[in-house]
C-alpha cells in the first residue's frame, strides 16, 4: 500500500508542469555555481601562494638592524578553504593575513577588499542556492500535497479504500520528496563532477567525508523544509491559503529570524566597537612606556648621571654593574604591568562580546536556514570555528615570534630629567630562518560536529516538528 | 437475495454538527446483496451526511452504520474493504492516463495482482472507448470520467457499492449506458446505494426508493409498490407537506 | 465602468487573507528596522566622535610622519540615510566584521532589502491568479457576456493591483518614518526628503513591474497552480539568480587585473626599486656636491657635524648643500617610482571601472538590482558614494602629503637640522582633517535616472505583454 503511495506521488510530480521547472534550476545552477567558486578558489590559492613565497623570502632577509629600527613586520597568510566553493561563509570577510611586529599584532586586508565589484554582489554558492532557492520550492511542492488534493477531490477518492492514514501521509512525504531529491543528487553528482575537473583538490584528508556530510546534511535540510510545507497544507483548507502561508513562513525563515536574534541582541547588549578598544589599548600602551622610560631615565640619572664617560661605557664597572639589574627589573616589571592591565581591557570587552553574540547565535538558530548555515560553514571550514582557530594561531604565532624574534632585540626608551630622550639597544643574534611558520590547526569533522551541536538540536527538532504536526493535523484532517 | 444479510446497514444513524445543525436523524436503512438502492432528497437532506458517514469520513453523533457487518466508526480500515465508492464529479489524477489512475485506484482497494489486460477488460466492461485508455484525464469528458469512475470501482470487487449523483450531467445515452452496467452489478450479487435528483432513473433502476428530508426518511418504497404510483407526485407531495412522518421500516 | 471595475479590484482583495498577512508583515518589519537601524546610526555616530577625541589625542602627542598614514587614514562618518537603508557599508569592513560576522551570512534587513525582496513577493502574490483565478472561478466568462471590453478589464487589473501595493507601502514606511524622526539624534536635510519621496516613487514602480508580471503570467496560463509556480519562477531568477550572476559574467566579458597582483607591483615599485634608485641618484648627486664642496669629505662624529654648524656658516653652508642634494635624489626617486605605480593604479582602475559599469549593465536586468542603484545612489550609501568619497579623500590627501607635511618638516628642519622628522613625535594638532560631505542632490538624481527609467521600461512592456495576452486569453 505504501508503496503505492509513494509511486504514484512520485509520479504525479514527475509529470507535473513544476517538476522540469526545478530540474532545470538545479542542473544548472548547482554545477554553475560550483564552477564559479571552483575558478574563484583557483585564483585564491595562486595569490596565496605568491604571497607565502615573498613572505618566506623577505623573513629569511631580516637583519638584526631592521629590528633595531623596528620596522620588521612578518606576515602570518591564511590557506584559503577547499570546501569554500561550496559556502563562502567568512572566507572572503576574514583577513588575507595578519601582521605581526614589535608592538603586537594586526589584521591585514580581506579578500573582498580586493575582489572589486564581487564583493558587492555575486553570491552564487552551493549553500546559498539551496537555502534561497531550493528551500522555497521544496516548500511550493509540498505546499498543496495535502490540500490540493483536497480541493480536487482525490483524497476523498483514495480515504474511501482501506488506506490508514498515516501510511498515506509518510508515503506522500516520501513520494514527493524523492521526486524533489533525485534532480538535487545529480545536480550534486553532476557538480562534483565539474569540481574534480577544476583545481578542487578532492584527494584531502576527509574531504570525502565532509563532501557526504554536506550532501546528506543538505537533503536534510531539503527534507525539513518540504515537510514544513506539508506540514502547513494539511492545516489549511486551501490549496492558495496554503501558498501564502508558506511563502510568509520562508520569508519568516530566511529573511526575518536570521536578522532578528542579532539585531534584539545588539538591543539587550550593546558593546563597544573594537576600533574604541584598539584605540583605547594604545594609549594605555603609551602612557605605560612613557613611565616605565621616565623611570628608567630617572635610575639612569641617579647612577650612570654622575659617572665618567669611560665609567659608563665599560660594562664591568661597578656603576653599569648596579645599572644592570636594576634595568632589567623595571622592564621587567614593566612588561607584567602592561600585559596584566592590556588582558583586563581586552578581558572584558571580550566577555561583553561573547554575551551579545552567545544571544546573537541562540535567537538565530530559532531559524532552521541560520543553523543550517552555520553548520556547513564550519563543515566547509569557513564559519565561526574557523574564525576562531584564526585568531588562536595568530595569539599563538605572536607569542612564538616574540619568543623567536622580536625578544631578541632590546630597545630601551629613557626619558631623563629635563625632557631629554635616549635610546639603548641590546640584541642577541637571531636566525631567521628557524623562525616558526603559520598554520592554523583545522577543526576535524567530529570538533565540528560538537561545536554545532546547538546547530544540530534546531535542525533536528525542524525536521521532526513539523512532521509530528502534520501528523496529528492529517489524522484529523477532513477530506470532504 | 430478500433474506441475506444486509451489506450495508444504517442503524439510528444520527449525526449533529458542532453548530448545532441536526443532519441526519435516527437513519436506519439496509441494502441486501443484490439490491439497488436509491436515495432521493433535496439538497442538505442529508443524503451526502449519509454517504459521508459509511466511508468513516466523518464520526456519528448516535448510531452506528455498519459495511458487511463491521462498524465503521470503530473499525474503519476493516470496513472499506467491503465498499467502492463512486463521486458525483470523479475525482481523478489529471496528469495520469486511465489505465494509470485505474492501476492506482486498483491497488489502494487491494488488488494488486492485476495485469494490464485486466484493466482494458474492466474498461471495456464500462463502455470506455479504446482511444482513451491511455490519455490523460484531465481531458475527459464528464461521462468519461464517470465511466472511468465505475470502472474502478468494478475492479475493486467490493460487495457493498456508494455512488453519490452518478448520472447527474449525463447524456441520454450515457445515461442508458450505466444503468446497464447497473444491473450488471445487480446480477453479480452487489448491493448498491446511490444517492440522485433522477426520479426518472431511480424508478428504471431501483429496487427501493427512499425520500429523504431535512434528515430523516420520510418514504420508501419498493419497485413493485412503485410500479402503480407517479413518483414524482409522491415526491413533490412529500417534500411539500408540513410534517413529515418517519418511514416504516 | 472605471470605478466599478477597480472598486471591485480592491474589495476583492482588500479583506483577502493573502492581503491582510502581506500587509501585517510589512509593516511591523519596517517599522522594527527603522527602529534598529535608527538605534546602529546613533551608535556609529558615538563612535565617529569618540574616535575623533582619540585621534585628537593622538594627534597632539604621538604622531609620527612615518606611521601617520595608517591613522589618519579618512573613514566615511554615518549617513543620516542609514537609518533606513544600509547600502555597502553593510557589506564587509574589517571594523564592522570584528563587532558583528553574522551579516556575512545573511543578508541584512533594510529598506532596500524590504521592498526588493518583501514587497515584491507580496505584489506575486497578490496578482498571480489575476485572470486564471477569475477564469476558474467562472467570472472571467460572466463579466466578457456582460459585454466588457477586454482592454478595460486589464487595464483595471493593473491599476487595482498598483493602488493595492501603494497603501501598505505608503502606511508602512510613514510608519517607520515617524520612528526614525522621533529620535532627536538624526538629523534629515530637505534634500533627504526629497531624496525619500523619490526612492518611494521607485519602490512603487518596483512593486507595479511584478505585479505586471503576476498578470502577466496569470494571463498565459489556464490554472492557478502553474500560474504561481511560473511566478514563483520567474521571481528567483529576478531576485534572486540574476543579480547574483551579473558580476560573474562581466568578470569573465571585461577581465581587469588582480588587485593583489597589482598592489604587489606598486609595492615593489616604490619600495624596493625606489630605494635601489634613490641610492644611485642619491650616490651621484652626493658625488657632484663633494666636489663643490670638498670640507664635506671630512669624517666628523655627529656631534662634532651639530658643532661646526653651528659655529661655521660655510661649513653649514655646504651641509645644507648635501642635504639638499640627497633631498632631490629621493624627490626624483619618489617622482619617477610613483608616476610608474600611478600607470599601473590607472590602468587598474579603467578596467575596474570598465567590468563594474559591464556588470551593472548586465544586472539591470534584474527590477531588483535597478531599485538597489536607486535607493543607494539617491541615499548616498551607494557606489556613486564610493567613488564620491574616494575624491574627497583624494583632496584631503593632496592637502595633507602635498601642502601640510613638507610645510612641516621644513618647519622641523629650521628648528633641528639634524633631527629626523620622520620618527620623532611632533605636534600635529594643526593638520587639515578629512571632512566628509554628501553629494549633493542634483548628482545623485542624475545617477538614479537610467535604473529608474529601466524600472518605467519594464512597466510598460510588461504591461504591453499582459495586454496582448489577456486579448487572446481563452475563457472557456
Amino acid at each position: 500500500m505504501w508503496k503505492t503511495i509513494v509511486r504514484k506521488e512520485l509520479l504525479e510530480t514527475i509529470f507535473s508542469y513544476r517538476f522540469p521547472l526545478f530540474a532545470v534550476i538545479c542542473l544548472l545552477l548547482v554545477p554553475l555555481g560550483l564552477a564559479v567558486n571552483d575558478a574563484a578558489y583557483a585564483k585564491r590559492v595562486r595569490d596565496y601562494s605568491d604571497q607565502v613565497r615573498l613572505a618566506d623570502e623577505a623573513a629569511a632577509a631580516i637583519k638584526i638592524q631592521d629590528i633595531m629600527a623596528g620596522t620588521v613586520a612578518v606576515r602570518g597568510f591564511r590557506r584559503p578553504s577547499p570546501l569554500s566553493v561550496f559556502t563562502q561563509g567568512f572566507e572572503n570577510a576574514l583577513p588575507r593575513y595578519y601582521e605581526f611586529t614589535q608592538d603586537g599584532f594586526k589584521p591585514g586586508e580581506s579578500a573582498s577588499d580586493d575582489e572589486s565589484i564581487l564583493s558587492v554582489q555575486g553570491k552564487v554558492d552551493f549553500v546559498f542556492l539551496v537555502q534561497m532557492v531550493i528551500s522555497l520550492i521544496a516548500m511550493l511542492f509540498a505546499s498543496d500535497m495535502i490540500s490540493g488534493e483536497k480541493e480536487s477531490g482525490t483524497l476523498r477518492a483514495m480515504l474511501a479504500n482501506s488506506l490508514p492514514r498515516d501510511s498515506l501521509l509518510t508515503g506522500k512525504i516520501g513520494g514527493g520528496f524523492l521526486a524533489l531529491w533525485v534532480p538535487f543528487l545529480m545536480a550534486f553528482v553532476i557538480g562534483a563532477v565539474v569540481l574534480m575537473l577544476g583545481a578542487f583538490p578532492l584527494a584531502g584528508a576527509d574531504t570525502a567525508a565532509r563532501l557526504l556530510v554536506i550532501l546528506f546534511g543538505t537533503s536534510l535540510f531539503m527534507l525539513t523544509y518540504f515537510t514544513i510545507g506539508v506540514a502547513v497544507s494539511a492545516s489549511t483548507a486551501r490549496a492558495r491559503t496554503s501558498l501564502v502561508a508558506i511563502l510568509i513562513v520562508w520569508a519568516a525563515f530566511q529573511l526575518i529570524l536570521p536578522r532578528l536574534g542579532d539585531m534584539a541582541a545588539r538591543l539587550v547588549y550593546p558593546v563597544r566597537s573594537e576600533t574604541q578598544v584598539s584605540l583605547r589599548k594604545s594609549l594605555l600602551v603609551h602612557a605605560l612606556d612613557i613611565e616605565t622610560a621616565k623611570e628608567l631615565g630617572h635610575q639612569w640619572d641617579v647612577i650612570l648621571g654622575p659617572a665618567s664617560p669611560q665609567a659608563r661605557d665599560d660594562p664591568n664597572s661597578p656603576e653599569s654593574k648596579k645599572w644592570a639589574p636594576i634595568r632589567d627589573d623595571i622592564q621587567l616589571r614593566a612588561r607584567e604591568r602592561k600585559s596584566q592591565q592590556l588582558a583586563a581591557i581586552d578581558e572584558s570587552y571580550l566577555q561583553e562580546r561573547r554575551r551579545q553574540l552567545d544571544l546573537a547565535v541562540n535567537l538565530s538558530l530559532i531559524s532552521p536556514s541560520a543553523a543550517f548555515a552555520r553548520f556547513i560553514a564550519d563543515v566547509c571550514g569557513t564559519g565561526e570555528l574557523e574564525r576562531a582557530r584564526y585568531l588562536d594561531a595568530v595569539r599563538a604565532h605572536e607569542k612564538a615570534l616574540d619568543a623567536g624574534l622580536f625578544s631578541k632585540v632590546k630597545r630601551t626608551l629613557m626619558i631623563h630629567e629635563g625632557g631629554a630622550m635616549s635610546m639603548g639597544f641590546s640584541a642577541t643574534p637571531v636566525d631567521a630562518s628557524k623562525l616558526p611558520k603559520f598554520s592554523i590547526v583545522e577543526a576535524s569533522l567530529a570538533e565540528t560536529f560538537k561545536a554545532n551541536a546547538r546547530s544540530l538540536v534546531s535542525l533536528l527538532v525542524w525536521l521532526i516538528a513539523p512532521f509530528a504536526y502534520a501528523y496529528i493535523r492529517f489524522i484529523r484532517y477532513d477530506v470532504r | 437475495m430478500e433474506n441475506a444479510k444486509p451489506i450495508l446497514k444504517a442503524d439510528g444513524l444520527t449525526k449533529r454538527y458542532e453548530d448545532g445543525v441536526l443532519a441526519l436523524d435516527h437513519l436506519n436503512l439496509e441494502v441486501r446483496p443484490g439490491e439497488i438502492y436509491c436515495l432521493l432528497g433535496a439538497n442538505g437532506a442529508g443524503k451526502t451526511t449519509t454517504i459521508n458517514l459509511f466511508l468513516g469520513f466523518i464520526p456519528p453523533t448516535e448510531g452506528a452504520c455498519l459495511i458487511n457487518g463491521i462498524d465503521v466508526a470503530r473499525d474503519p480500515l476493516e470496513a472499506k474493504k467491503y465498499v467502492s465508492f463512486v463521486s458525483e464529479n470523479v475525482m481523478l489524477y489529471g496528469n495520469f492516463t486511465a489505465r494509470q489512475n485505474l492501476d492506482f485506484f486498483a491497488k489502494l482497494g487491494g488488488k494488486t495482482a492485476l495485469t494490464k489486460a485486466d484493466y482494458y477488460k474492466a474498461m471495456g466492461r464500462v463502455s470506455l472507448q479504446e482511444k482513451a485508455f491511455d490519455q490523460r484525464v484531465k481531458n475527459f469528458s464528464k461521462g468519461m470520467r464517470q465511466k472511468l469512475g465505475i470502472a474502478i470501482a468494478v475492479v475493486k470487487d467490493a460487495p457493498a457499492v456508494l455512488l453519490d449523483e452518478p448520472t447527474s450531467g449525463l447524456d441520454p445515452k450515457a445515461a442508458a449506458e450505466f444503468l446497464e452496467i447497473m444491473a450488471e452489478l445487480r446480477k453479480e450479487g452487489k448491493a448498491v446505494l446511490m444517492s440522485t435528483h433522477d426520479i426518472f432513473r431511480a424508478k428504471e433502476i431501483g429496487d427501493r426508493v427512499g425520500i429523504m428530508r431535512e434528515g430523516r426518511l420520510v418514504m420508501e418504497r419498493t419497485r413493485a409498490e412503485l410500479q402503480n404510483e407517479d413518483l414524482n407526485r409522491i415526491y413533490i407531495d412529500y417534500m411539500e407537506s408540513e410534517a413529515a412522518a418517519p418511514a416504516a421500516a | 465602468m472605471w470605478k466599478t471595475l477597480i472598486a471591485k479590484e480592491l474589495r476583492a482583495h482588500l479583506l483577502s487573507f493573502r492581503f491582510l498577512a502581506g500587509f501585517v508583515t510589512l509593516f511591523v518589519l519596517v517599522v522594527v528596522t527603522a527602529f534598529v537601524l535608527t538605534g546602529d546610526y546613533v551608535r556609529r555616530l558615538d563612535e565617529c566622535s569618540a574616535r575623533r577625541t582619540e585621534l585628537d589625542r593622538y594627534l597632539r602627542t604621538y604622531a609620527h610622519f612615518n606611521r601617520i598614514g595608517n591613522v589618519l587614514r579618512p573613514a566615511q562618518p554615518p549617513v543620516p540615510f542609514q537609518a533606513l537603508v544600509r547600502g555597502l557599508t553593510a557589506d564587509v569592513n574589517m571594523e564592522a566584521f570584528d563587532n558583528d560576522p553574522l551579516p556575512v551570512m545573511f543578508p541584512l534587513i533594510d529598506l532596500t532589502f524590504i521592498v526588493t525582496i518583501l514587497v515584491s513577493l507580496i505584489a506575486l502574490i497578490l496578482t498571480y491568479d489575476a485572470v486564471s483565478g477569475e477564469k476558474e472561478e467562472g467570472t472571467l466568462k460572466l463579466m466578457l457576456a456582460n459585454g466588457l471590453p477586454r482592454s478595460k478589464i486589464v487595464l483595471a487589473k493593473a491599476a487595482g493591483a498598483g493602488l493595492m501595493l501603494l497603501g501598505p507601502l505608503v502606511v508602512s514606511l510613514a510608519a517607520g518614518l515617524l520612528v526614525i524622526v522621533l529620535d532627536p539624534r538624526v538629523d534629515w536635510t530637505g534634500a533627504d526628503w526629497a531624496a525619500l519621496g523619490l526612492i518611494l516613487v521607485a519602490a512603487a514602480a518596483y512593486a507595479t513591474v511584478f505585479a505586471l508580471i503576476g498578470i502577466l503570467v496569470s494571463s498565459v496560463h489556464r490554472s492557478s497552480a502553474s500560474s504561481i509556480m511560473t511566478s514563483l519562477f520567474v521571481w528567483t531568477l529576478l531576485v534572486l539568480v540574476v543579480p547574483n550572476l551579473s558580476p560573474y559574467a562581466a568578470s569573465f566579458l571585461s577581465p581587469a587585473p588582480s588587485r593583489i597582483k597589482v598592489a604587489r607591483e606598486t609595492a615593489r615599485l616604490t619600495d624596493v626599486d625606489r630605494d635601489d634608485l634613490g641610492r644611485k641618484l642619491a650616490a651621484q648627486y652626493r658625488a657632484e656636491v663633494l666636489r663643490e664642496h670638498p670640507v664635506l669629505g671630512e669624517r666628523l662624529t655627529e656631534a662634532e657635524v651639530k658643532r661646526r654648524v653651528a659655529e661655521d656658516p660655510q661649513y653649514r653652508a655646504a651641509y645644507e648643500a648635501g642635504r639638499a642634494a640627497v633631498q632631490r635624489a629621493w624627490d626624483e626617486a619618489n617622482r619617477v617610482q610613483n608616476a610608474k605605480a600611478d600607470e599601473l593604479r590607472r590602468d587598474l582602475r579603467k578596467k575596474e571601472e570598465a567590468q563594474t559599469g559591464l556588470a551593472r549593465a548586465i544586472s539591470m536586468i534584474s527590477p531588483l538590482a535597478d531599485f538597489s542603484y536607486l535607493a543607494t545612489d539617491l541615499s548616498s550609501t551607494g557606489t556613486r558614494n564610493q567613488a564620491h568619497f574616494a575624491r574627497l579623500a583624494g583632496l584631503w590627501g593632496q592637502a595633507f602629503y602635498r601642502d601640510y607635511q613638507p610645510r612641516k618638516i621644513e618647519a622641523f628642519r629650521a628648528k633641528d637640522p639634524t633631527g629626523d622628522p620622520w620618527n620623532t613625535a611632533i605636534d600635529m594638532s594643526d593638520a587639515p582633517r578629512f571632512h566628509y560631505v554628501e553629494e549633493g542632490l542634483g548628482g545623485r538624481v542624475r545617477a538614479a535616472l537610467p535604473p529608474f527609467g529601466a524600472l518605467l521600461g519594464f512597466c510598460v512592456v510588461l504591461f504591453a505583454a499582459a495586454y496582448v495576452a489577456f486579448i487572446r486569453y481563452d475563457v472557456r
